[in-house]
């Protein structure tokens, strides 16, 4: 009997380990689906704003309109919406008759009950969010929802047009080449209450510069969590001779030289404009965890990398009736959700969890085109054009000549890329070639370089290798980000195989967002660095960090060619027309230097819910810039 | 002679064809998971004759191609993952990486933690101590985070990998061996042969670890599904085998954002991990049912 119970108990021990393990099994299935769903990194990039003095005309118009009292606009722009919402299925219509890129249906949008729901809250999925809420601290650079939402820039474009929009700036005066004066607009009040004046603006010039009187030395690398942003220098008092706030309202730039790009430069996002008494009182560290600015919503809370709510801010100074820039939100509150995974921003939306999610990768979105319950935009992403910069700051790379120096090299490396395979393959099909900077940029010539495409010729490029000196290629290291835009680790294996191919072996180094830029600017590591351009139309914003000499991101420099003189030269030009004639030349001899290897435009894709509507003629829904757009419908 | 009473004489017989059986009966539920793993050692020996080519090879206008079993054409059997790359031709590479890990991995981690093991029951006292609160510490902190630690401070490489888990695993082998030489340095053949003058070293060689041989078979056995796992973890979290390199653990993380529009890109990899894992756990049961004589002829 004894014997019988131990059988008994062992084989009940035994039975239960393998029911166990059957179970493990099942549910190990079950959780690598979850897990697949749950965890991981991805994409995302939003744009920024910007600026150019032949702003003047718009930016003017945006003056008088400033001038109206707030209470009075909001009172009609009550009404309007009132209006606007039963005007907004034909408005879409005619809206979508004009866009070429959006690929979802029309029906979608008409079926919808046009009634905007002026109190509702739009909640937001987006991939990452961390490193604080200084939008000049490097770290939360790409916390681009908060910077858009809290903050204000001195200038903004059209996201769609490129279009110059007064903001914060209401005018720009040249006084002659070398002296301009910024007029700030008046009425604009900050979170707390307070006038935003001259004082203000100049005070976040002299802080990106580390120059602000509150910040003791004017050292910047002591911030709390990391350094500054890269703005810093560059859009920061670094470019002035003087600057001065001679009244109220008025901020005054004396250059060294001309410089055609400074207003679009200096006005652009890349600096978000604080309160001077706010910060001054309060210090860097806490306004990293309490943002407070002029912008369209309140910052309500947040934490890093998990959540952010905003509340309308309603005595914002923009009305609510514009049709581009920011506005007075048509939304009461904003709800910010961090959703690493693409398909699971995209499933929330379905599940009615959240509203939107921007910059998705369109070969993600697109096994959702048939989900009546979204709606799917496809456009320019934030960061629209990639190309993988060379490091020729370095004459060896790993003890042997670099051999991008030697420009056989590089144009072999750029008829190695199929681009058409691409486009057609991993993109959408809208893409075009890349030729240099973002195409969107002023006095950018898309049809002259377009007749100098390089081109996909892999025989040529093996033969361009071997005069080179390189009959059996050579290995190199390919350096990517890998959370900035999803697309980017899809888009390096593809350009990893086609380089291969010609006899250019690369090693793929991956890094996150936070490491990746820090790295990219030391420029001391061999190799290969993946690279993009944002949407801002001023060419500055590129040039100066991607290709002048000293720009912080400038990896591959060629100091023995004309590139350098074209670039200071355009820089001077203050007449609009030879401006635009020298950015050409200077586009073109970057191009026929085989100064990058270009690679592509790159699309993204927004998702929202069926509800969710934006006014006839406003920018789509592309980004965090566009927030304001943003109408919520009552189902 | 009753009937009765003849059975009874024929009861070792009676059950020795009852234990016959179970055994047949046992061999034969180990036989479809020993096929499982046959086919893994094949594929990862001879990756390069199954597939050639290399299964990186990217064609991305037969991307999320699917498997001819759902539509797909022959070209691509298993189907193609996001940007074009062969999903049969990636298992069967990706085996060869699994089983680099385990080879590696599991007997390093089988001869150290048996080494630490052995000593510090022998020896007992402060080195007993020291080796076995270390030993708790390890086995205290989160195996997966404490990987991630270490991959995140030394990069996302194979070597990597397989250094995180040579750390992570030679504990479990310690921590039984220990107990076992416990367990034996107490028996009378011990006590024997040091009375015959037999010293620590000679003990520990020829007395005691032919004793535990069993022992770090069966953990050994049982290491080596959970060694693939925690491969495949590691890169599904990207601290593992570089991005160039197919393993099942970044297959499947590649493909979690299709699993909408394309199942096969994340469910192939995912139940060829599964069934080599559920196979390993099999063998290793059988392993240490055949090596544990109290184990031996249970049903």
């Amino acid at each position: 009997m004894t014997e019988r119970n131990y059988w008994t108990r062992i084989r009940r021990q035994r039975l239960s380990r393998r029911s166990l393990l059957r179970a493990s099994a099942r549910a190990g299935v079950g959780a690598a689906g979850i897990a697949l769903v749950g965890c991981g990194s991805d994409d995302d990039q939003q744009q920024q704003a910007q600026p150019a003095p032949a702003a003047s005309a718009a930016a003017q118009q945006q003056e008088q309109q400033q001038e109206q009292p707030a209470a009075q606009q909001q009172a009609q722009q009550e009404q309007a919406a009132e209006q606007q919402a039963q005007q907004a299925a034909q408005q879409e219509e005619q809206q979508s008759a004009g866009e070429t890129t959006r690929l979802d249906s029309d029906e979608d949008q008409t079926a919808a009950e046009p009634e905007v729901d002026l109190d509702a809250t739009l909640n937001v999925a987006i991939n990452r969010q961390g490193g604080g809420f200084d939008p000049q601290r490097s770290g939360s650079q790409t916390n681009y929802m908060n910077a858009s939402a809290v903050f204000e820039a001195g200038m903004s474009n059209h996201p769609d047009t490129a279009a110059l929009e007064a903001n914060l700036v209401s005018r720009i005066e040249i006084i002659d080449p070398t002296n301009l004066n910024f007029h700030v607009a008046q009425g604009v009040f900050f979170h707390d209450g307070a006038e935003y004046t001259a004082a203000d603006m100049q005070f976040n010039f002299e802080r990106v510069a580390g120059e602000a009187a509150y910040h003791e030395g004017g050292a910047t690398t002591d911030y709390p969590g990391g350094t500054w942003a890269s703005a810093r220098g560059t859009f920061g008092t670094k470019n002035f001779s003087s600057h001065s706030v001679p009244e109220t309202y008025i901020y005054k730039v004396e250059t060294p030289k001309p410089n055609a790009s400074l207003a679009g430069s200096i006005m652009s996002g890349a600096v978000r404009h604080m309160s001077k008494a706010y910060v001054e009182a309060n210090g860097d560290a806490h306004v990293d965890g309490n943002p407070m600015g002029t912008g369209p919503f309140l910052f309500a809370g947040g934490e890093d990398e998990v959540d952010m709510q905003f509340q309308r801010f309603d005595d914002y100074h923009r009305p609510r009736d514009g049709l581009v820039g920011p506005r007075l939100p048509w939304v009461a509150g904003l709800n910010v959700q961090v959703r690493p995974e693409a398909a699971a921003r995209v499933a929330a939306i379905q599940a009615g969890e959240m509203d939107i999610a921007f910059e998705l990768p369109p070969d993600v979105v697109q096994g959702f085109e048939d989900d009546e319950r979204l709606k799917i935009l496809y456009g320019p992403a934030g960061q629209p054009t990639h190309h993988i910069m060379p490091n020729t700051h370095l004459a060896e790379w790993d003890g042997a000549p670099n051999p991008f120096l030697d420009i056989r090299v590089r144009e072999a490396a750029n008829l190695a890329i199929n681009r058409d395979a691409i486009i057609n393959g991993l993109l959408t099909g809208n893409e075009k070639p890349s030729y240099g900077p973002y195409s969107g940029t002023i006095g950018y010539p898309k049809t002259a370089l377009e007749s100098r495409y390089h081109g996909y010729d892999p025989e040529r490029a093996k033969q361009l290798l071997a005069d080179a000196g390189y009959p059996d290629g050579f290995d190199t290291k390919l350096h990517i980000v890998t959370d900035f835009q999803t697309i980017v680790p899809v888009l390096a294996l593809v350009a990893q195989q086609d380089l291969e191919a010609v006899g250019i072996r690369t090693e793929i180094v991956e890094y996150l967002t936070s490491e990746y830029f820090v790295e990219t600017r030391k420029f001391e590591q061999p190799g290969l660095w993946w690279f993009f351009t944002n949407t801002i139309a001023e060419p500055e914003t590129v040039n100066g960090s991607e290709i002048n000499e000293d720009g912080f991101y400038a990896v591959s420099v060629y100091p023995d060619t004309e590139i350098q003189e074209l670039y200071l030269a355009q820089n001077e030009a203050i007449d609009p027309a030879e401006r635009a004639d020298l950015l050409e030349q200077f586009y073109t001899l970057f191009y026929d230097n085989h100064s990058w290897i270009f690679l592509t435009e790159v699309y993204s894709a927004s998702v929202t819910a069926a509800n969710i509507n934006w006014p006839a003629g406003a920018a789509e829904i592309r980004n965090a810039g566009s927030i304001t757009n943003i109408q919520k419908l009552r189902v | 002679m009753s009937a009765r009473a003849a059975a009874a004489f024929d009861l070792p017989a009676r059950r020795e064809r009852r234990f016959g059986a179970i055994r047949t009966r046992r061999f034969l539920y180990v036989v479809p998971p020993a096929l499982v793993m046959v086919l893994f050692i094949v594929f990862a020996a001879f990756a390069d004759l199954i597939s050639p080519g290399d299964p990186g090879d990217i064609d991305v206008l037969n991307r999320l191609a699917p498997p001819v079993f759902d539509g797909g054409t022959g070209e691509y059997w298993l189907g193609t993952d996001n940007i074009g790359r062969d999903i049969w031709a990636r298992i069967v590479h990706g085996a060869r990486v699994s089983m680099i890990v385990v080879l590696i991995v599991v007997p390093g981690a089988a001869v150290f933690g048996t080494t630490v093991g052995l000593i510090a029951g022998w020896r007992g006292g402060i080195v007993s101590q020291v080796l076995m609160r270390y030993v708790d510490v390890q086995l205290a902190l989160p195996a997966i985070l404490f990987a991630i630690l270490l991959g995140a401070l030394f990069g996302a490489s194979l070597r990597n990998v397989i250094v995180i888990l040579l750390l992570w695993t030679w504990t479990g082998y310690a921590r039984v061996v220990r107990a076992e030489v416990l367990s034996l340095r107490e028996r009378d053949f011990i006590t024997a042969t040091r009375a015959l003058g037999g010293g620590g070293w000679w003990i520990m060689r020829k007395q005691l670890l032919p004793n535990l041989i069993n022992a770090v078979v069966v953990i050994a056995t049982l290491e080596i599904p959970i060694v693939i796992i925690a491969e495949a973890a590691l890169s599904f979290l990207g601290v593992g085998a570089p991005v160039e390199q197919a393993t099942w653990g970044r297959m499947i993380t590649e493909g979690r954002d299709y699993l909408t529009q394309a199942w096969w890109v994340v469910w192939l990899p995912g139940l060829t991990l599964m069934l080599v894992a559920l196979s390993g756990n099999l063998i290793g049961d059988w392993v240490r049912d055949v090596l544990d004589p109290r184990l031996r002829n249970v049903r």
